[in-house]
């Protein structure tokens, strides 16, 4: 399921054309009413991969619940009341593995439960049958009585969030991020902690955690995808005898986040923390994006600037100046963002801000060359073709075109080739640095 | 070319030795965008002390050399680096150095061919200059400063000064910023001639390729054809007791969130008396899955009572030992660990747990080979930990059987073990 085709790129002052492999996935997307059931062929693998993405606006004090509820949900049920028989249970459909994970895109909260498992060629008939109907149950007979979820699931989970919460201190790099934005927009939906508050934990019991479960299966809407080496019509009534839900979901698509306020000078705190080295988090706005320059040429901005070991970043603060072992800069064209991120000597704090500031200085004016422009879109397109090796990758440039209307992997490869210099530079001039966070680090004296 | 089949998956390999000693070992797969390449040489950071060939005598190096050496690889003499020249077509590379072994690769979807050639290339064209080891000094510094910033990072060193005595285990991997500035090229190229010979390398390819097309690429490349095979030098022995060094720390830090609880064991191999020390580790490694996995009745004892969050395992061979460790995050260390000693006293295991364990582990096998990294990574480790890629891994779990499990539990002894409990800093005098 493949076809060839070919990419001319300037690179080194001569044209080279790279042949590429375009693959077919095969897609049907059917709108059952309470949720829509996408559909992918490929026989690129010997697993299939089943993914249910609920989906909610978010609001602050329901995200700790939301994580919980997930937690929950895949750590026993009804039929299999304890951890131990549920691991017993995906160990008998041929070690299936569930996992969920709860994430933020803009203003959206997702719970994502999903189940990888082996396609009945390797195992025997009637396994992916079996495993839809025991992935039904764990969502639909979850392990309540008398309206109250299992005191017992229920504790260790609880405890097992609180160690969740706190521990998040210790990843250092990512807590001087979240603290970075905190200071940006306390109340945005952007600096929302994903893990969940302990405040919020503190008033979750057996039994409004139910009351939540039935708010939560009533008022999220759903996608359901199946990757693998299937058969539409097979999986479509497997999914429409298990998953019967009676509730028509609005769909809406405010999911991008834009900002009003934009600082004229960055403002500037270090904030003492013990550890050894400085972490510095940069926060920049971005405003006023066209929907091309927020799909393709800030993709290729960021990896010029800083997304790559080949970055401006990375060859003068690392390279030349040998101030740091990692900086990088990330885009996040969802909450119009950009984040620079280092780890320094306390001392050296003037001299990189200096230098991230020159580099920037170095984009806007347009200081970078066409192989640069180049190569920046030759990893875009490999980074494209990668993810077709990896089923959750796929899954979530399907789900992206169902949420964001963006565009599906070949159609992005032919349009990141028409990004240019100027498109680069105009992204530049629509980036404000907005707050420059140093946390921790040893002074020298 | 050889070729073999890696059993009950579905995978083959193709095997060449060349005249100065690379092996190459090459994997195809179908349906596949990706290719990862892997070029390494069996050498890391515990090789501190060996025998010069330049200065005929047993030379000392700094501790954190071979990180520095990867890092130093990355410098070439004619302009262009190595993440230029894989970023012309989209590939991305790096490196990395274990106590064992220091890997490059690079993983992408175009310019296999050339790009393989050009790995072969930089790995084989040491350049190193006074001012370019300089320079790499605040990076690697600053490398450094962040692992130790890192509480798992540290106790996991702090695991391994409790283990040993005299081993190199003790040394953290990249040194310490001491070590790390008395680095001079001079010991860089000592310890490249020492170790970077053919002779000690590997390179494992593995995506949709053409095993022929691979093989001519390297059997062509003149740098690499231009060196002759060499022994490896004589490496200082270091006799390690079998003994604990040190059986049990407390420690509080300040940038510890929520308590720890390590526990480690020195397992004395000689005491199986099992001549297929593969085969060992995966009885040893059966018993503590089931000990400790995801179906465990004593895990879910110790979640319902609050004495354990998440618990985690890992095992390795280091000279003559069998190290198991364990890894818990716990609000109450010192119970758990009595709950451990006691349960490795007086655990049971039945043959239907085996049975069903044997079965996860075949699919799990199944299911790696749909991601050619992790299938590459899993053949380099065991070229690394057995000198040779298990083909018959899976026929290895197959022929498991309940008997043999229970001899070996038998000799199982957890008594050499170190216990490190790791506190927040407000808790320590509880």
């Amino acid at each position: 399921m493949c076809y060839n085709i070919i990419y001319e790129l300037q690179i080194k002052n001569k044209k080279i054309s790279i042949i590429k492999k375009v693959m077919l996935l095969k897609y049907l997307k059917k709108v059952l009413g309470s949720y829509n059931l996408h559909m992918i062929k490929t026989d690129r693998f010997k697993t299939i991969t089943i993914d249910l993405i609920f989906r909610k606006k978010i609001v602050k004090e329901e995200i700790t619940k939301r994580n919980f509820l997930a937690d929950m949900l895949t750590f026993s049920s009804k039929n299999y009341p304890t951890r131990r028989d549920m691991a017993i249970m995906q160990q008998d459909l041929y070690s299936c593995e569930l996992d969920f994970s709860c994430y933020r895109i803009g203003n959206y909260y997702n719970t994502d439960i999903s189940l990888l498992c082996l396609n009945d060629k390797y195992t025997e008939k009637g396994m992916f049958n079996k495993t839809v109907e025991y992935l039904a149950d764990i969502i639909f007979n979850p392990n309540v009585n008398n309206n109250r979820f299992d005191s017992t699931s229920f504790n260790i989970i609880k405890n097992y969030t609180v160690n969740q919460i706190e521990g998040a201190k210790e990843d250092i790099r990512k807590y001087s991020i979240l603290k970075m934005l905190e200071k940006m927009g306390a109340n945005e939906n952007y600096a929302l902690h994903g893990f969940g508050y302990l405040e919020d934990l503190e008033k979750i019991d057996e039994e409004n955690l139910y009351e939540y479960y039935k708010e939560f299966m009533r008022t999220s809407a759903l996608d359901i995808f199946i990757l693998g080496d299937i058969d539409f019509d097979e999986v479509e009534k497997i999914f429409k005898d298990n998953f019967k839900f009676d509730i028509y979901h609005k769909r809406d698509k405010d999911f991008i986040i834009t900002h009003e306020k934009i600082r004229k000078i960055p403002r500037q705190i270090v904030e003492d923390y013990p550890t050894s080295q400085g972490k510095l988090s940069i926060g920049c706005k971005i405003k006023d994006l066209s929907d091309f320059e927020r799909d393709y040429a800030l993709a290729i901005f960021n990896m010029i600037f800083g997304g790559s070991s080949e970055s401006k970043l990375f060859r003068d603060v690392r390279e030349k100046n040998s101030l740091c072992y990692y900086i990088n800069s990330s885009s996040n064209k969802i909450d119009n963002l950009l984040f620079i991120t280092s780890g320094i000597t306390k001392s050296n704090f003037k001299k990189t801000i200096a230098l991230i500031k020159k580099e920037f200085k170095n984009m806007q004016k347009g200081n970078f060359t066409d192989e640069e422009i180049d190569k920046a879109k030759t990893r875009y397109i490999s980074l494209v073709d990668e993810m077709y090796d990896y089923p959750g990758q796929i899954i979530s440039y399907y789900y992206a075109s169902e949420i964001l209307d963006s565009a599906l992997p070949e159609e992005r490869k032919k349009m990141i080739a028409k990004v240019t210099k100027e498109d680069i530079i105009n992204v530049s001039k629509k980036i404000y640095f907005d707050t420059i966070y140093l946390l921790g680090g040893e002074d020298d004296e | 070319m050889n070729k073999f089949e890696l059993v009950g998956i579905d995978q083959d390999v193709y095997f060449e030795k060349l005249k100065n000693g690379l092996e190459v070992y090459i994997l195809p797969f179908e349906n596949k965008n990706n290719y990862f390449v892997s070029y390494f040489t069996k050498f890391g950071s515990l090789i501190l002390d060996f025998y010069s060939e330049d200065e005929k005598k047993m030379i000392h190096v700094p501790e954190g050399i071979a990180h520095f050496l990867e890092h130093k690889m990355f410098e070439q003499k004619d302009g262009m680096d190595p993440f230029e020249f894989f970023a012309q077509s989209g590939t991305s590379c790096n490196a990395s150095t274990s106590y064992k072994a220091t890997r490059y690769y690079f993983s992408g979807t175009d310019n296999l061919y050339e790009n393989l050639d050009y790995l072969i290339n930089y790995v084989n064209s040491p350049y190193f200059t006074d001012e370019n080891v300089e320079k790499e000094k605040g990076i690697i510094c600053e490398e450094i400063n962040m692992l130790s910033d890192n509480p798992e990072w540290f106790a996991e060193e702090e695991m391994q000064r409790m283990l040993y005595k005299k081993h190199p285990f003790r040394i953290p991997i990249a040194g310490d910023c001491d070590s790390v500035r008395s680095i001079t090229k001079e010991n860089l190229y000592d310890t490249y001639n020492a170790f970077y010979n053919p002779n000690n390398m590997c390179l494992v390819i593995g995506g949709e390729l053409d095993p022929d097309k691979i093989i001519a690429i390297v059997e062509n490349n003149e740098i690499l054809n231009s060196i002759e095979k060499r022994e490896n030098p004589e490496i200082k022995k270091v006799k390690e007791p079998l003994e604990v060094y040190n059986k049990y720390q407390e420690l509080s830090l300040d940038n510890v969130a929520t308590n720890k609880l390590g526990f480690a064991i020195k397992l004395d191999v000689e005491r199986f008396k099992e001549r297929d020390r593969f085969e060992l580790s995966l009885y040893v490694g059966m018993i503590l899955n089931i000990l400790f996995g995801s179906t465990s009745v004593f895990k879910d004892e110790m979640l319902e009572r609050n004495l354990m969050n998440t618990i985690y395992l890992d095992r390795m061979y280091v000279d003559d030992f069998l190290i198991i460790e364990f890894w818990a995050e716990t609000d109450h260390p010192n119970e758990l660990i009595t709950e451990i000693n006691r349960y490795l006293k007086t655990y049971d295991i039945t043959e239907q747990e085996l049975e069903r364990y044997k079965k996860v582990w075949i699919a799990s096998e199944i299911m790696m080979t749909d991601n050619v990294s992790s299938t590459v990574s899993s053949l380099i480790n065991d070229i690394i930990e057995y000198g040779e890629i298990k083909r018959d891994r899976v026929n290895y779990i197959r022929k498991m059987n309940y008997q043999k499990l229970l001899s070996i539990r038998k000799k199982l002894d957890f008594s050499n073990s170190a216990t490190l409990i790791l506190k927040t800093k407000d808790e320590k005098d509880d």
